[in-house]
C-alpha cells in the first residue's frame, strides 16, 4: 500500500500486481451544500491499495472519512476527484457486486421481514436458486445463532443480533471481498469474539476483507495492515506488527521468578549496561478473562435468559467448535464451483481433513439426508471470474495516467 | 408431525366408531368419535400456538382465526335481525379468502431467485405488513360490501344496480390509485432514508432492475386487489339483481340494459348531404353578418378556422335534432349487420325535450319505423301518438326484423299537434339524445374490460410514484403526483373551467402569434393596472402547459359504460394498454431511470 496526503504521493511504478482487489489513487470527496458550494471535503486525495487475501483495517474517529471511503469503494457515492478500482473495474459494475459482501456500519435492514426471509431476499439479489439458497440461509443462520429466533420480524431483534443478520447476509454470497463496517458495534464480548474469529477463518480461506472501525483492540486482532484516517487524509499506515513495534525497548518472557531471581536479572542486565530495566507480571486482556469466564459457565450448565444467543454462538464456534465453525464456513465456499479453494489447496484439504465428519453432518442437514444429496442438493453458485483473469484495464490506465501525471513537464 | 397426528387420532377414533356401530354399540361409538374431536381440536390449537412461526401453520391459523370470527360476528348480526349485514360479512369473508389466496399464490410466483422478483416480493411482504396497503384494501372491502345496502331500498332496482356499480368502481378505482401513489412514494422514498437501498444496490442489481421489481410489485398487488374487487362487485351486483323489483318492466330492463353489454349507434340523416348543406347555409348566413371573421361569400366552406368550424357544426347538429311543430325528420342507423344476428329486440333510447311548455310534463310524438307506426300499448294515444314524460330517457323494444337488407334501420319522429294543442320545438341532445342499442355481450365480459382499464392506469401511477420517490422526498413527491393524478382525472372538466377562465388567444391561431399575443397582451394588462387579471392568464397559461403534459383519464373512463350496461369497446382497452400501460408508463419509467442511475444514494448535503 502507498499512501501520501497529496496526489503526487508515492505511486507504484511497477506494473501492477495481479492480487490488487481494491485500488483507489488521489481519491476525494468534497460534499456540497443546497448551493452547491463546497462544505465538506470527507476524503481528501488518499491512495489506498488493498492486496487479495489480507484484511485492511481502516481505522479513525468519528467523521475521519472511514465510511465514506467504504462508500466510494461500493459505488455508493461518487468520488469528486481521483479514481477506484475494484477487482480491476469500475466500482459501480454490477457484475462486479456478485464478489463482494458488505456489511454496513448500522443494519439496514427491513423491519418487517424476518431473519429467514431476509437472508432470502438477499441470497434472490445474487440469482441463487432455491436449493443453494435454502442450505445458505440455514447455515449461516446456525453459524450466528439466531435459528431459534429466525421466523420473528427483525423489527424485533435487537442491536446486536440484527448485527448478526447484517454479517449473515454479506456472507450470502460467499464473497472474495468482505467490507465490514464497525461490524462488532452493539454486540456484546461473546459475539465480538465471533466476528473476530469468522473473520480470521475467512481470511485463512483467502478472502479479502476490509475492516473499517474505531475499536481499536477489534481492529487489532485480527488485521494484517491498516491505515489510520483523519481529517479525509491518512495519517499512517503499514503491517500491523510493524506499526505497534517499540524499536527502542526489549521484551523477555519467562515463567513467574522469585524476588531474588528478579533480581539477579537486572543485576545482570545492568552490569551489561542496560539501563532503565523493570520487571513485573503479564496482565491477560480483560476480553480473555471474561470470555474464560462465560466459557466456564456454560460448560458448568449455568442457565441464561438474555444471553443465549450469544451464547450459542460461543458454543457453536469456541467449544469444539472451531474445527465445526470452520466446518461451515468451508461448506459456505464449497458451494463456489471454482475460486478460493483452487487457489488454496493445502489450506482447503488441511481443513478438510480436520473436519471430515463436522463437515458431514452439515452436508447432511443441508440437503436432508445422511451427508448425500438430495433432489435439491446445492449446485455450484454462479461461477465468479477467477482473480487471475480479473481485467486490470482500469487500473493499468490509472497507473499508465499517473505515470504520465508524474512525468516532469517538458 | 403436527398433521400425521392429527390424521391418525380421526382415523383411528373414526375407525373405532365405525367398527363399535357395526358392532351395534352406537352410544359407546358416539362416545369415542365425542372424545377423538374434543382430543383432536385440543390438538389443533396446540399446534396453531407451538407452530405458529412456520409459515403453512401460520396460514392455516389464519384462516381458521378469520373464519372463526367471520361466523361468530354473523351470529352476532342473525341474533340481532339483521340479515343484510350477515351478506355483507359473507361477501367481505370472501373476498378476503380471495385475497388471501391470491397474495400465497403471488409469492410462489416470485419465488425463482430472480433479483427482480426478489425486489417485487419485498415490496408485496412491506404492503401487507406495513399496513400501507391493508387500510385501502379493507376500505375496498367495506365499501363494495355496505354499498348495496346504503343505497335507497324503494329505487328501482335498475337504478339500484346502476348506482352500484357506479360508486363501486369508482371507489375502487379512487383508492387503489390513492394506494398506488403512497405505496410507489413510499417505498423508494423510504429505502432512502432509512438506507435499505444501501444493501440492495450493493448486490448484483442493475438500478432499472430494481425499480421494474418495484414496479412489478405494486402492479401485482394492484391485479390481486382488482380481482379481489371485481369478484365482490360481480357478487353483490348478481345479489342486488336477486331482489325485488319495482314490476316486470324494472326485472326486464335490469336483464336488458344492465347486467349486458351493448353496443349503440348514432343516427345519421338518410342523405349525407343534408347536413353539409345545412353547414353552407349557416356558414352563408355568418358571413354575412360577420365577413371578417368568416371570410366573403367567394370563399370556400372549408376557410373557417377550426374552433368556428366546430361552433357552426354543433349548431347543424342541434338544429338537425330539432323537430319544429308539424314537422319531421328522418334518422337513419347504419352498421346493424351483427344486431341482426341477435334474437333480442333493438332498443331505441331517446330523450324527449319541449323547448317551451309541455302539456302537464308529456311530450307527445309520432314514431314511424320503415314507415309504419310504433305502437306500444300503455303509452300510444287513440291517435296513435306516442305519450311520454318530457326530459327522460325512454327506451322502446325494437323488432330486429325491421333491420333492412343493408344492415339499416329508418325512423321517422314527428312533432304532433295533440288534441288541437301546439306543441313546441322538439329536440334531442345531440349528443346522446337519440340511439339505437343492442346486446353484443354479457355483464362479465364488460366488467372484466373495465377492471383491464384500471389496471392499466394504476401501473401507469405506480411507475409515476417511483419515478417522483426516485428523486423527491415523500411529502413533495406526493403534492407532484397527487397534482398529476388529479389533473389527469378531471383533464376534461380543467379544460372546460380554464376555457371561461381568462381571455387566451384562440386555438386557430399560429403559434408564434399565440406567443405575440401573449406578450401583447401582458403588457396591456400591466398598463391598464389589471393585475388580477395578469394573474389568472398567468394561471391558465401554467395550467393548460401542464395539462399539455399530462395524460387524460376522462378519455379512458369505462365505468359509466358498464353502470350502463354499454359495450367497454375493444378500441377503448387497447388505447388503455398502449396509452396508459405502454407510452406513459414507459415515458414515467424512463425519466425515474435517467434520474435514479446516477443518483448518489449515500449523498449528505452540509
Amino acid at each position: 500500500m502507498s499512501q501520501a496526503a497529496t496526489p503526487q504521493a508515492d505511486i507504484p511504478q511497477a506494473p501492477l500486481s495481479q492480487d490488487m482487489v481494491v485500488k483507489c489513487i488521489g481519491l476525494t470527496k468534497v460534499f456540497k451544500d443546497f448551493w452547491l458550494r463546497n462544505r465538506v471535503k470527507a476524503v481528501n486525495a488518499i491512495d489506498l491499495d488493498i492486496h487479495r487475501g489480507e484484511v485492511f483495517g481502516l481505522l479513525g474517529p468519528n467523521g475521519s472519512g472511514k465510511s465514506t471511503t467504504i462508500k466510494l469503494i461500493l459505488g455508493l457515492l461518487h468520488p469528486t476527484a481521483g479514481r477506484i478500482a475494484v477487482f480491476g473495474q469500475h466500482p459501480r459494475d454490477v457484475k462486479n457486486k456478485q464478489r463482494i459482501g458488505y456489511l454496513p456500519e448500522e443494519s439496514y435492514l427491513y423491519p418487517f421481514l424476518n431473519a429467514y426471509e431476509t437472508l432470502e431476499y438477499y441470497a434472490r439479489l445474487f440469482h441463487q436458486k432455491r436449493g443453494i439458497r435454502k442450505g445458505r440461509i440455514d447455515t449461516l443462520l446456525e453459524m450466528v445463532g439466531l435459528q431459534h429466533v429466525a421466523r420473528r420480524p427483525i423489527g424485533e431483534y435487537s442491536k446486536g443480533m440484527q448485527r448478526k443478520i447484517g454479517l449473515a447476509q454479506a456472507l450470502i454470497n460467499d464473497p472474495d471481498l468482505l467490507i465490514l463496517d464497525e461490524p462488532t458495534s452493539g454486540m456484546d464480548p461473546i459475539a465480538t469474539a465471533d466476528v473476530k474469529r469468522v473473520i480470521l477463518s475467512l481470511a485463512e480461506r483467502g478472502k479479502t476483507i476490509l475492516l473499517c472501525s474505531h475499536l481499536l483492540s477489534d481492529v487489532e486482532d485480527v488485521t494484517d495492515r491498516v491505515a489510520i484516517m483523519y481529517g479525509g487524509k491518512i495519517r499512517r499506515h503499514g503491517q500491523i506488527d510493524d506499526l505497534l513495534e517499540q524499536h527502542d525497548r526489549t521484551m523477555i518472557s519467562t515463567p513467574a521468578m522469585d524476588p531474588q531471581t528478579e533480581e539477579r536479572v537486572i543485576q545482570a542486565l545492568e552490569s551489561q549496561g542496560v539501563c532503565d530495566t523493570s520487571i513485573a507480571r503479564p496482565r491477560q486482556k480483560l476480553e480473555t478473562l471474561f470470555l474464560n469466564i462465560v466459557a466456564e459457565a456454560q460448560a458448568s450448565g449455568a442457565a441464561t435468559s438474555g444471553a443465549e444467543s450469544g451464547g450459542k454462538i460461543a458454543g457453536f464456534l469456541a467449544t469444539g467448535a472451531d474445527a465445526r465453525g470452520d466446518a461451515v464456513i468451508e461448506q459456505l465456499v464449497a458451494t463456489r464451483s471454482t475460486g478460493s479453494d483452487a487457489e488454496h489447496p493445502s489450506e482447503s484439504e488441511l481443513a478438510r481433513d480436520e473436519s471430515k465428519a463436522h463437515e458431514d453432518q452439515v452436508i447432511g442437514s443441508l440437503t436432508g439426508g445422511a451427508g448425500a444429496p438430495g433432489p435439491e442438493a446445492p449446485s455450484p453458485a454462479p461461477q465468479t471470474p477467477p482473480q487471475e483473469q480479473a481485467d486490470t484495464s482500469l487500473i493499468d490506465s490509472l497507473i499508465q495516467k499517473k505515470d504520465e501525471d508524474h512525468k516532469p513537464n517538458g | 408431525m403436527w398433521l400425521i397426528v392429527l390424521l391418525a387420532l380421526v382415523g383411528l377414533t373414526e375407525g373405532i366408531g365405525l367398527l363399535l356401530t357395526a358392532q351395534g354399540s352406537g352410544p359407546v361409538a358416539d362416545v369415542i368419535r365425542s372424545i377423538g374431536r374434543i382430543i383432536g381440536n385440543a390438538w389443533v390449537i396446540y399446534g396453531l400456538i407451538v407452530w405458529r412461526e412456520v409459515p403453512w401453520v401460520r396460514r392455516f391459523g389464519v384462516i381458521l382465526l378469520g373464519t372463526a370470527a367471520a361466523q361468530l360476528l354473523a351470529l352476532v348480526f342473525w341474533a340481532m335481525g339483521w340479515t343484510d349485514m350477515i351478506i355483507a360479512l359473507a361477501g367481505a369473508y370472501a373476498m378476503a379468502l380471495i385475497f388471501y389466496a391470491g397474495l400465497w399464490l403471488i409469492r410462489i410466483l416470485l419465488s425463482p431467485g430472480v433479483a427482480m422478483f426478489g425486489v417485487a416480493r419485498t415490496l408485496i411482504d412491506e404492503a401487507i405488513r406495513m399496513k400501507v396497503a391493508l387500510v385501502f384494501i379493507v376500505g375496498v372491502a367495506i365499501l363494495i360490501a355496505v354499498f348495496p345496502f346504503i343505497i335507497d331500498q324503494e329505487d328501482f332496482l335498475k337504478y339500484r344496480i346502476t348506482s352500484f356499480l357506479t360508486w363501486s368502481l369508482m371507489a375502487t378505482s379512487a383508492l387503489l390509485s390513492l394506494m398506488t401513489l403512497f405505496l410507489a412514494i413510499g417505498t423508494i422514498t423510504k429505502e432512502q432514508t432509512q438506507r435499505q437501498i444501501f444493501l440492495t444496490l450493493t448486490k448484483p442489481v442493475n438500478r432499472a432492475e430494481y425499480l421494474a421489481g418495484k414496479w412489478l410489485g405494486i402492479t401485482l398487488i394492484n391485479l390481486l386487489l382488482l380481482a379481489v374487487a371485481g369478484a365482490g362487485i360481480y357478487a353483490f351486483t348478481m345479489l342486488l339483481a336477486a331482489q325485488p323489483a319495482r314490476d316486470n318492466a324494472d326485472r326486464l330492463a335490469v336483464q336488458s340494459q344492465v347486467l349486458v353489454s351493448r353496443q349503440w349507434v348514432e343516427p345519421t340523416p338518410p342523405n349525407p348531404d343534408e347536413l353539409r348543406q345545412m353547414y353552407v347555409d349557416l356558414l352563408d348566413r355568418a358571413r354575412d353578418e360577420d365577413p371578417e371573421r368568416y371570410g366573403g361569400p367567394d370563399d370556400p366552406p372549408d376557410r373557417v378556422s377550426p374552433a368556428d368550424r366546430a361552433d357552426l357544426q354543433q349548431k347543424v347538429m342541434l338544429k338537425w335534432f330539432s323537430i319544429p311543430n308539424q314537422s319531421s325528420k328522418i334518422y337513419r342507423f347504419s352498421g346493424l349487420e351483427d344486431a341482426k344476428q341477435f334474437p333480442q329486440p333493438l332498443q331505441l333510447r331517446f330523450k324527449p325535450k319541449l323547448a317551451g311548455s309541455s302539456i302537464e310534463g308529456f311530450v307527445y310524438l309520432r314514431l314511424r319505423i320503415n314507415g309504419r307506426n310504433y305502437y306500444k300499448p300503455g303509452i300510444t294515444t287513440a291517435q296513435g301518438l306516442l305519450k311520454l314524460a318530457e326530459n327522460n330517457f325512454h327506451v322502446l323494444d325494437i323488432d330486429p326484423r325491421d333491420i333492412d337488407e343493408a344492415g339499416g334501420l329508418t325512423i321517422e319522429i314527428t312533432n304532433p299537434t295533440p288534441g288541437g294543442v301546439r306543441q313546441p320545438v322538439l329536440n334531442f341532445n345531440p349528443k346522446d339524445g337519440v340511439e339505437l342499442l343492442y346486446r353484443v355481450g354479457g355483464f362479465e365480459e364488460n366488467l372484466v374490460r373495465t377492471l383491464g382499464v384500471i389496471l392499466m392506469r394504476l401501473m401507469f401511477l405506480a411507475m409515476l410514484g417511483l419515478a417522483a420517490g426516485a428523486y423527491l422526498s415523500f411529502p413533495v413527491a406526493s403534492l407532484v403526483c397527487m397534482l398529476i393524478y388529479f389533473t389527469a382525472a378531471s383533464n376534461a372538466y380543467l379544460a372546460e373551467s380554464l376555457q371561461h377562465y381568462a381571455a387566451f388567444p384562440k386555438d386557430s391561431l399560429p403559434f408564434f402569434e399565440k406567443i405575440l399575443w401573449l406578450i401583447a397582451r401582458v403588457f396591456n394588462l400591466i398598463s391598464e393596472g389589471k393585475y388580477y387579471d395578469l394573474f389568472k392568464m398567468l394561471i391558465k397559461m401554467i395550467a393548460s402547459g401542464f395539462m399539455l403534459i399530462t395524460p387524460s383519464f376522462g378519455e379512458l373512463n369505462p365505468t359509466p359504460l358498464v353502470s350502463d350496461g354499454r359495450l367497454v369497446p375493444a378500441d377503448m382497452v387497447a388505447r388503455a394498454v398502449v396509452w396508459s400501460g405502454g407510452v406513459w408508463t414507459g415515458l414515467a419509467g424512463l425519466i425515474g431511470w435517467l434520474i435514479f442511475r446516477s443518483r448518489e444514494l449515500a449523498r449528505v448535503t452540509v
